[in-house]
């Protein structure tokens, strides 16, 4: 009973009446907080102020449990994604993916390609597209593609091997951020 | 217990004691006095008076008792339980006890606005006094937790920086985020 009569005695007085800069908290602080916070509420919480913005764009996709990603090509390019920490399913559409496919991912990126000549990485969280030059010789070849690293790093080195046909055997294809198209 | 007493410095010099186990609560604190640097009052330019015997309150609970924290943490239950046979009962209702007591006081201790909220979080940062730091962090993101944006804004007193048409596209992808995105 004497530890609570203190509490009272003392958390009393503590009467703060300015207004706190929380916009401006530190970027520490700010990360702490969001790493308890589930997607949506970080989301949320970036439309709140430029800064909060800022922290939030720069860390959710690094604090963020991975996500399980089901892709439907031939549904309208539907997105499903499972969150095995919330026990939560999240849908999202993307008609433009429609007949394509999904030949690798790397830190949130998706490298698509279709038998059409296209082939490039998007972030269906911020649905940012880089095109890739295309390096498919045949459009029914055998592909494989992989990412050195994440995409946003100058150091990405893109990976694809192709099985030809069996006279000119595999072609190997490199691309990295800058190369010409 | 009897122990050496340590004197602290508020921002707006006022001194307050505390004892050297609490203060040992606090990494920043227990590195100056392990480091032998104590010369009678240590000087905390971060933090204010009004919030220096909030600060201290914590460390006298928490100060010499590194467990406590821990076991709240582990939501009480002791994990040899199952491997020990001999587990005594009678240990394991008192240590329930103190949990529960323990987490009432927090709940008490943490009855306060989003300014001190502020404070006492920057405070437990700079002092590096890990369980309260969890525990403003925590409060504060149980106050983000499910609000919208504005309420958000009103919970912590943040005004919207934004320009107008940047409002407006923020409210389009908000609408659009209701529309696309279901959640079970």
């Amino acid at each position: 009973m004497a530890g609570r009569k203190t509490t009272r005695k003392t958390h009393k007085p503590v009467i703060v009446d300015e207004l706190r800069p929380w916009s401006e908290l530190h970027t520490e602080l700010l990360e702490l907080i969001m790493s308890r916070l589930c997607i949506e509420d970080v989301v949320r919480l970036s439309f709140v102020c430029k800064n909060w913005l800022y922290v939030a764009h720069s860390l959710h996709v690094i604090n963020q449990s991975p996500l399980l990603l089901f892709f439907f090509p031939l549904k309208n390019g539907k997105f499903k994604f499972f969150d095995p920490s919330q026990g939560k399913f999240y849908f999202d559409e993307f008609p433009e993916l429609r007949y394509l496919y999904i030949d690798c991912s790397k830190d949130g990126r998706l490298l698509f390609s279709g038998s059409m000549d296209c082939m490039f990485l998007f972030n269906p969280f911020t649905k940012s597209k880089i095109n890739l030059p295309y390096c498919r010789s045949f459009p029914c070849s055998y592909m494989r593609v992989a990412l050195s690293c994440g995409a946003t790093s100058p150091d990405c080195v893109v990976f694809a091997i192709e099985d030809v046909d069996e006279f000119r055997g595999v072609s190997i294809g490199i691309c990295r951020p800058g190369d010409a198209h | 217990m009897s122990s050496t007493k340590i004197f602290l410095k508020s921002s707006d010099d006022k001194t307050f004691e505390i004892d050297e186990t609490a203060a040992r609560a606090s990494e920043t604190l227990k590195n100056i006095i392990d480091g032998g640097c104590l010369d009678g009052v240590i000087p905390l330019p971060n933090v204010s008076s009004n919030i220096l015997p909030k600060v201290i309150e914590y460390c006298k609970k928490h100060g010499g008792d590194n467990g406590s924290s821990k076991k709240i943490a582990n939501g009480g239950v002791d994990k040899d339980k199952e491997i020990l046979p001999d587990y005594d009962e009678e240990e394991d209702k008192r240590e329930k006890v103190r949990v529960d007591e323990l987490k009432k006081w927090e709940e008490e201790y943490m009855d306060f606005d989003q300014q001190v909220l502020y404070d006492l979080m920057l405070a437990a940062n700079y002092l590096h006094i890990k369980g309260l730091l969890d525990l403003t962090v925590e409060k504060a993101a149980s106050m983000i937790r499910g609000r919208t944006p504005d309420q958000i804004r009103e919970n912590f007193n943040i005004n919207s920086d934004f320009t107008p048409e940047e409002e407006e596209e923020m409210i389009l992808i908000e609408d659009e985020w209701d529309d696309e995105w279901a959640f079970d």
